[in-house]
């Protein structure tokens, strides 16, 4: 499950979760920026992971697909995923009133960069 | 002094520059065999080299250790302590033998102070009293609270243990450990504070001590504060560190047992009728399987932090609220609770807490926690939860209550194997509403009961005994014996995604010497709290709540703190608040008070505006409750023009900085804003709390104001300052609020704060306000939101 693997200093250096709020330009210096470092910090990973879930996020990955695969002739893959979330509902009317949970589904994409000096 | 050994016709070279002369002096082979002809024999060369890096090596470590470096030096960052390093209790206890040994170099001269006369008889009577006080805890008996009277003197107190010790030989009651833990509660009483060590006693008669009060003392800095002295900060520097401790790559631990904790005893309806009266009807339904976090109420009127948690099968509520209300809330619900025939316990020294936050905060924990029952459906669901990577996503108020093994056991935090082959949602939809999935009802009753409290510090192990068992199986956990007791512990989660761990009070620090050896845990203090509340854009209570007594009077401490400060430096080098020019208008001067939120100069600012709108009609005021102040009419000032207003608001400062407690001047507003009725005494002016977040590059400090963007220069103002121009700083009459917790926000990364402003402005729903920092005249352009 996605939620499960346990927390790693390893995850942190390899992968960059997209927020609808994170500017185009923040993201694509912070995914510049993972890629120049992972030789040093991670030797062992041989791409980084970028993730974005729900529409705007998606759009955003796919421009900076285009953007690293066209422009800095990086080796780019594409992954479609649905990722589980769970809202809460609760009573209009009182707010201390009860409660219930929902699960829903949304699209995701993750984008593997691949670092150009390994093959 | 000794005298220096001079050789005649020669400088004077110290010993210790000799040495370091030596040590730094590489021996080299001159004239090299390999080189021949004008050809390089290269083995030989190698091998000749080989010996000069070798030199070159010892070279270095020489230099390195010549040097008069102290033990603690050589300790990582985190477990220097530079500060009364000459205090071998400070170091680690591994290091002890050898700073002891450096110190006993370094005073070789020194003549030793050898006590006499009274001084001398006061310490052997002294050893002698920590000697009985030993005998004492060995007899496995509780200090009395008398023994900490400040009025006895120290052969009395001898004199007390004595007597103590005689008749627990002659069989009185013993504690059921040798550690002397015991449960300190009381029913519709404040229960005594703890005594403390006799060593200590007198030192906590005051402030309580937490369990981990001397592990903390070495790490950071501790205040005293509400009763108890509470740890404030790190020594270590850590703004960058617990903001990534707590968002990306760690944990942040809080010892919390300051807050005051008290159990209600009843049936369900009065249980029901005391969870509505805390948290003002909140505190129901959903919430009786799952915690409640919120400002608790006191007669329909918020008055500070606490917590709720329903006990459903116990019969019992537990009430968690911020330690500076609670004598005063303890005292309000036991009158509430024994007319509905409800107990309440105050167990603020029986039950202990720990608050931890961050990505490994929970994790953490579950290194530590060694649970009893493994197969039970509560202990298999909270590996599970501590199997989660994102702990965020589950919700506030998840609770887990089940029973542990003493932690020591284990000797270090443990690594679990983490459950991976279940779906994060369905345990969060498991958990929702069904406290059996997370809640041993037997454990929680247990933590609530004193008697279950006590059971727990039976046969509670002395580190000596575990170091004995450790032996006869090295390298190997202890195994448990039968006589070992369990502890019973709740987890459950609060606000602002902080995990908060209550156990008794005794269990605290054995828990927290383990907990603090977790890789990436770090310590925390309360200002570290107010921290991450602010990068969150939310108050802290109490210092960001102005519109509460609590919050009054933090703000006034800190305020008489800073004037002091600034009193104390030279003119030169401070700021003169009374000649900042905010703008041509104005008179000169800081307004308000610049050490602090001055919220009296804010309410009697609108009540002046109104005064002064209303002039057509006869409107006067004294600003001074009925003090003649002034030549004006019926010796009253009047306010005829704007203009007015700074000497009426200077005099009524004056007024009130002989008066001894001012009234609270602003009061948080309800839905229905009143219109300011211009009659003394002057009611609280209604605010709304605020988070504000610039909108262009620039700080936010403590205390700054914000000012309201005049309706008609409001268009040319924003686009100004947001190409980078700067316009003059409005007149004190735009004045609406003020920010009481401003600096650079890491998790935003701009500068960002908290504040109050004017309810009645705050109607106007306008995107941008202005805010200027005191002291200065430049003023930034910020969005607010009503937090």
């Amino acid at each position: 499950m996605l939620n499960l693997k346990p927390f790693s200093v390893k995850s942190l250096q390899t992968i960059i979760h997209l927020k609808s709020s994170t500017p185009y330009v923040s993201a694509l210096k912070r995914i510049q920026k993972h890629i120049i470092q992972l030789p040093k910090k991670q030797p062992s990973v041989k791409y980084v992971t970028v993730k974005g879930m729900g529409v705007k996020p998606v759009e955003k990955l796919m421009q900076l697909a285009v953007f690293f695969q066209v422009e800095e002739g990086f080796k780019v893959d594409m992954f479609t995923s649905s990722v589980e979330v769970l809202d809460e509902y609760v009573e209009e009317d009182e707010e201390s009133g009860s409660s219930v949970f929902k699960k829903r589904l949304v699209s995701s994409v993750v984008m593997r960069i691949w670092r150009k000096d390994v093959k | 002094m000794s005298k220096r050994p001079e050789i005649p016709g020669k400088p004077f070279y110290s010993a210790k520059k000799q040495r370091l002369f030596n040590s730094r002096t590489i021996r080299t082979e001159n004239v090299d065999p390999a080189f021949s002809d004008g050809k390089l024999d290269v083995p030989s060369f190698m091998a000749s080299r080989e010996y000069e890096i070798r030199q070159l090596e010892h070279a270095q470590l020489r230099s390195k250790y010549s040097a008069s470096t102290r033990v603690f030096q050589s300790l990582p960052r985190t477990l220097r302590r530079r500060a009364a390093s000459h205090n071998v209790k400070r170091i680690p206890k591994r290091l002890r033998a050898r700073a002891l040994k450096e110190m006993a170099n370094q005073n070789a001269t020194k003549k030793t102070h050898h006590p006499r006369g009274r001084a001398l008889y006061r310490l052997k009577m002294q050893v002698r009293l920590l000697k009985l006080a030993a005998r004492h805890k060995l007899l496995q008996q509780v200090l009395p609270p008398e023994m900490a009277a400040g009025r006895l003197q120290l052969r009395q107190r001898i004199q007390m243990l004595q007597d103590r010790i005689k008749l627990a030989k002659e069989g009185s009651a013993r504690l059921n450990n040798a550690v002397g833990a015991y449960d300190n509660s009381a029913a519709n009483a404040l229960a005594t504070p703890p005594v403390g060590n006799v060593k200590y006693m007198k030192r906590q008669t005051e402030h309580t001590w937490l369990a981990t009060h001397v592990w903390h003392t070495k790490r950071a800095h501790l205040v005293k504060k509400w009763g108890f002295q509470i740890p404030y900060k790190p020594t270590q520097k850590c703004f960058r560190a617990i903001h990534r401790g707590s968002v990306a790559d760690g944990g942040v631990v809080f010892d919390t047992s300051y807050f005051g904790t008290c159990v209600v005893e009843a049936g369900y309806d009065a249980l029901r009728a005391i969870a509505s009266a805390v948290s003002n009807g909140k505190a129901l339904r959903r919430y009786e399987t799952r915690s409640w976090h919120g400002m608790v109420f006191q007669e329909q009127r918020a008055v500070g932090e606490g917590m709720v948690l329903w006990a459903k099968d116990a019969g019992k509520l537990v009430v968690r609220v911020h330690p500076s209300i609670y004598a005063e809330y303890f005292a309000y619900l036991v009158a509430f609770a024994q007319v509905r025939g409800a107990v309440v316990h105050d167990c603020r020294y029986a039950l202990g807490s720990m608050e931890i936050i961050g990505p490994v905060g929970l994790q953490a924990v579950g290194k530590v926690f060694h649970p009893v029952d493994k197969q039970a459906t509560v202990v298999k669901n909270w590996f599970k939860a501590t199997s989660v990577a994102d702990v965020s996503t589950i919700p506030q108020g998840t609770t887990f209550a089940f029973e542990i093994y003493d932690p020591r056991l284990w000797g270090k935090p443990t690594a679990f194997k983490k459950l991976t082959n279940f779906n994060h949602n369905d345990l969060i939809i498991d958990l929702h509403g069904n406290p059996a999935a997370s809640v041993d009802a037997a454990a929680l009753a247990k933590l609530l009961s004193s008697e279950g409290r006590t059971a727990s510090y039976a046969n509670q192990a002395t580190l000596s005994e575990l170091g004995k068992r450790r032996a006869r199986t090295p390298g190997q956990p202890i195994p448990v014996a039968p006589q070992d007791p369990t502890i019973p512990v709740v987890v459950t989660k609060g606000a602002l995604n902080k995990w908060i761990v209550l156990m008794p009070w005794f269990w605290v620090l054995p828990t927290w010497h383990i907990l603090m050896r977790v890789p990436h845990v770090r310590l925390g203090g309360l200002r570290q709290l107010h921290q991450l509340a602010f990068e969150q854009g939310k108050p802290f209570y109490p210092y960001d709540f102005p519109f509460l007594r609590e919050g009054l009077v933090e703000a006034r401490l800190q305020q008489q703190e800073l004037a002091k400060k600034w009193r104390r430096t030279p003119a030169g080098k401070r700021v003169s608040f009374s000649k900042v020019e905010l703008n041509l208008a104005d008179p000169k001067g800081e307004i308000g008070s610049p050490f602090a939120c001055d919220w009296r100069y804010l309410q009697l600012l609108q009540y002046a505006l109104v005064m002064l709108r209303a002039r057509g009609s006869v409107v006067t005021a004294s600003f001074g409750e009925g003090v003649r102040v002034s030549v004006y009419e019926n010796m009253r000032r009047q306010i005829t023009q704007l203009s007015d207003i700074p000497a009426v608001l200077a005099q009524a400062a004056r007024l009130d900085a002989e008066r001894a407690a001012p009234a609270v001047p602003v009061t948080l507003a309800v839905s229905e804003i009143p219109e300011l009725q211009c009659q003394e005494p002057f009611a609280p002016l209604p605010v709304v709390q605020l988070s504000i977040v610039l909108a262009q590059r620039g700080q936010i400090k403590d205390f700054a104001r914000v000012y309201k963007i005049p309706q008609d220069v409001y268009v040319r103002t924003v686009a100004t300052l947001k190409n980078n121009g700067t316009i003059v700083c409005p007149g004190f009459e735009n004045l609406v609020g003020f920010v009481s917790s401003g600096t650079f926000n890491l998790a935003q990364g701009f500068g960002t704060g908290v504040g109050c402003v004017d309810a009645a402005w705050a109607r106007n729903q306008e995107e941008f306000v202005l805010v200027r920092n005191v002291g200065t005249d430049k003023v930034w352009l910020a969005r607010w939101k009503k937090v």
